[in-house]
Order: C-alpha cells, then structure tokens, then sequence
C-alpha cells in the first residue's frame, strides 16, 4: 500500500507552522506502524484491552 | 512535639489509631507545609484547604467515637488531576477542561474516602498524561518541579504526585500509569511507585489516555504504604469492564521475605543500544546481591523481545486510542490544546486502522512473550528508567529519559511492577531499579520491594526543600 495516498482532513484555524508540523509527525508515525510486525499467523487475534485478564 | 511531617504513613496510622495524633493536626501540617512551599515546587493544582479540614473534623470524631476505619482513617493525600472529584474540577491541565465539575468521584476516590483517607487537593499532570518526548511550557499550569533538584524534571506524567510526596505536601499520591507514568515519576524522586495488574484497579472515573494500558498506581515513600492504599482500591468495580477481583492481602504476609523465590535478573537492559547510567547499574547490581543474600535464587534472564518493538506498538496503540477520545475536541478547539497534546492528536489522525489492529495483534504476540518469560520465575529484576531525572529546559536529555525505560514492557502485558529508589547518584539524585510480579501476583511483589526497602538505607534521605 501506498501510504501517501492516506487522506486527512485537518481541522480549521492550524497555523501554517502547525501543518507543517502535521506533515513531519505523520511521516514519523507512519514510519513507526510501517515497522510493526505484518503477516502475523492470521490466527493471533488482537489482545483487547478488556480480555488481558481473562486469559 | 511531634513532627507531624517526619512521620512515616505507618507511624502516622497508628498514631491517629490511638488519638495520639489528630487527623485535625495532621491535615494542617500539610495544608501549612503546602502553603509554605508548593509556589516553588508547583505539586499541586487545586487545594481543597477547607474540605480536608472539614474531612479531618469528621474523622477525629469518628476516632474518638472508637469508629476508626482503618490503616488510612485520618490520612492526608492527594491525587493527579485526572481523577474525577464529584463537585470538584477535574482538568487534567488542558484548558479543554478548564470548566469541568464533574458530578461523581472516580471509584478509586470514593474507595480512598471510605477508607477514611483525606483529600488534600488535585495534582499537577502533563495535559491528560501526554508528552510525546517532550515537555512544553504551554499548559494552563506551569510544570511541577523536582524536590531533590529543582531544576530538574519530575518525571511524568504524574508530575506532581511524583514531586509532592518527597516535598511532604501530600503523606501518598495517586497517580495513573499508560506508559510509565506512576513509575518514571517515582524514579525520577526517588518515591516507590506502583503499577499494579491491568484490571486490578477501576479506572472509572479516571479520565482516559489510552484504554489499553491505563493503570491506576500509587506513588509512596514506603512499600508498605503502597500495599495499604492497594488493599483500599483493589477489586472489582461493575463500572469499569476491564476490572477484576482477584484481591489478596498485601500487608499480611508482606514481611515474609524472599527466601525461596527465584528473581529473573536483566543486569544491563540494553534499550536498543542505550545502557543505564552507571549509577543505575551499580544499583541494580547491588539489589540482586542483596535479594541473594536473603534467600532468593537469581536466574539471569533476557527480555523477550527488544525494548523498541514494545514501544513500537504501544505508541500507535496509543496515538490511536488518544486520537479517538479528543478526535472531537482536536477538531473543533486545536488551539487550546497543548502542543504535545495536538502533536498526538496530528500522530493518530495518521494512521489507518490497519495499524492500530497490526499493533494490539503485537500485543497478544509479546504478551505471550512475557507470560513464557515470567513462567520460568517468580519476580524479575530489572531496570526501571535508565537516567536519573534530566535537566527541565535539556529537550534531547528529557526525550532519552522518556523513552530509554524497562517500563513499556508491563504497560503491554500488564503485569504489575514497582520501581524503587535504589541510591543516589553523585550528584545526589535518586536512581531506581524495578520488579516486576505474576498477574495477580501484587502479593510477592510487594514482599520482595519491602525486603530490599528494609535492607537499604534510602528511606532514611530526603531532600531539602524550603
């Protein structure tokens, strides 16, 4: 996937200095998920936050 | 006469047991000692001086009365502002927040109250626990400041939990853990912090940063004061889902020592290439000698997986979560928010919910991890934060000290942990180690924190504020 192609709507009113600063912080969090683990075995499900103690 | 602020929570508890102390007398010690020097150490952001006086009257009677509640009966403390207080404002140092009075007490405050323990006033915090690797001054309140050098960071996000106990403007603090945020204050000032099992403590009422991982844990002086405060706010709560109800007794067996326990040992840390202070190291090296020497078989372990990857899926976790609570307050009134806090808001509006789903599939994985890493023991030793408290106006040092910690790990598995002062380093700052317990296991926990509290001299040092 393309992540360029992520569309977002920032709010009304950021300053020109604040959406700049957007673009710098989305690069760095999607370079953070780009290097999470894909293709885990398809039968590990997510670990919600509620289910942790009733393993 | 007594010093009133020189008694630990335990003498102070049976003093007020046997009348010897007035709870009255207590609570003004503090609200005196507040009035003296908070505007330089900044722990607090509402005082609530008539409400604890009123509180103390109550309780004097009561005691007088022979209805003495317990261990906390007549007690003064205070919590991070983030705890709703029913009538109280609670804002969590957002000018979001800044007309907010809310109409019922979180559970944890309401247990506190009914265990007899008295309200001092509501806590400095980063704005809803936030700082991204930094620390902006933009927040409605000026950052609390370090007892033990004040010019240097408390630690946060409980930054005024952190600084309140060793200041003696509050006997305990509550404070809330997402990421580290009982436990890097606690190290940072030298306190014990507790992050206990998720789910063992109801957040409800306690304003969200993150529903994964928030914890409620309490920033004390002494072990025993955090056992006590845990057997107050332990237990199921049908207001919270993630709560559960396997209590123990945390103050019964909590002399037991650690002989026969084995204790997983991680001497270095390595957090991707960045070690502890020497200092840090000495400490922790010095606290598996002395587990040994009493009893407990050391088994040199290794983390599971590296310290990034954790932090990794923690923080889009919890960009995500965070983005989801204020995505309404970010769109609509962005300027009011402190820059960390808009610098998240802009991080989670980033990601597709793909990656939030790849970060909790993480979670389950290196949960999994942990629970076979702490199947082979029964405490681990570990580092904590890996610096001593940095500079307050030092950017670089203040993103090093946030996010080289052993802390992430728990805050992803939720197993309970406890960071404990462990010395000082040369330039008289606290520098701590962490243990880490079984889900559930708060029990063992606290008996080998009190073990090693009962072997080392720190107790005995506290700073010098005027």
């Amino acid at each position: 996937m393309d992540r360029d192609i992520v569309q977002v709507v920032l709010p009304e009113g950021l300053s020109e200095e604040q959406k700049a600063r957007y673009a710098v912080i989305a690069a760095v969090a999607r370079r953070t998920a780009d290097r999470l683990p894909r293709g885990l075995d398809e039968a590990i499900e997510p670990a919600h936050s509620f289910t942790l103690h009733l393993r | 006469m007594t010093d009133l602020l020189g008694l630990t929570m335990r003498a102070a508890s049976e003093a007020v047991r046997t009348s010897a102390v007035s709870p009255v007398a207590l609570v003004d010690a503090y609200l005196e000692r507040i009035a003296s020097v908070d505007s330089h150490i900044g722990s607090y952001i509402l005082v609530l001086a008539a409400e604890a006086r009123a509180a103390a009257k109550r309780a004097e009677a009561e005691i007088a009365a022979g209805r003495w509640r317990g261990p906390l009966h007549g007690l003064p403390f205070a919590v991070k502002d983030n705890y709703d207080t029913r009538g109280i404002r609670t804002c969590a140092n957002s000018r979001l927040m800044m007309d907010v009075i809310p109409d019922r007490d979180a559970t944890v405050v309401s247990r506190l109250a009914a265990a007899g323990a008295i309200l001092l006033g509501k806590l400095n915090t980063w704005e809803y626990g936030t700082s991204m690797g930094a620390v902006y001054e933009d927040l409605p309140y000026p950052q609390a400041r370090n007892p033990w050098d004040r010019t240097r960071l408390t630690g946060g996000s409980s930054t005024g939990a952190g600084a309140s106990v060793p200041a003696r403007t509050a006997m305990f603090a509550l404070g809330s853990d997402t990421g580290g945020s009982v436990r890097l204050p606690a190290a940072a000032c030298g306190l014990q912090g507790l992050k206990p099992t998720f789910g063992l403590v109801s957040r409800h009422g306690m304003l969200p940063n993150c529903w994964a991982f928030d914890t409620v844990g309490p920033l004390c002086w002494n072990v025993w004061d955090c056992a006590v405060i845990l057997q107050a706010i332990a237990g199921k709560d049908p207001l919270d889902p993630a709560s559960a109800g396997d209590i123990d007794d945390y103050t019964g067996t909590i002399a037991d020592g650690v002989a026969g326990l084995t204790i997983g040992v991680i001497l270095d840390g390595d957090c991707d290439g960045v070690h502890p202070d020497p200092a840090i190291l000495a400490g922790l090296e010095a606290a598996a000698a002395m587990f040994e020497a009493a009893g407990a078989r050391l088994k040199p372990v290794t983390m599971p997986a590296s310290f990034i990857r954790y932090r990794l899926a923690a923080s889009v976790i919890n960009w995500a979560e965070s983005f989801a609570i204020h995505e309404r307050d970010f769109r609509d009134r962005a300027a009011l928010m402190g820059q960390a806090l808009r610098d998240k808001m802009m991080a989670g509006l980033s990601l597709p919910a793909v990656d939030y789903i790849a970060a909790l599939r993480d979670r389950r994985v290196l949960t999994e991890m942990n629970a076979a890493l702490m199947s082979e023991v029964d405490l681990l030793l570990c580092p904590g934060a890996f610096h001593v408290a940095p500079s307050a106006d030092d950017a670089e040092r203040i993103t090093a000290f946030t996010a080289d910690t052993a802390m992430t790990p728990f805050n992803m598995s939720g197993h309970p942990a406890i960071t404990l002062c462990s010395g000082f380093d040369g330039d008289g700052l606290p520098t701590n180690i962490q243990l880490v317990g079984q889900w559930f296991g708060e029990a063992a926990l606290l008996r080998a924190a009190y073990a090693y509290e009962q072997a080392t001299p720190w107790r005995a040092r506290f700073p010098e504020v005027t």
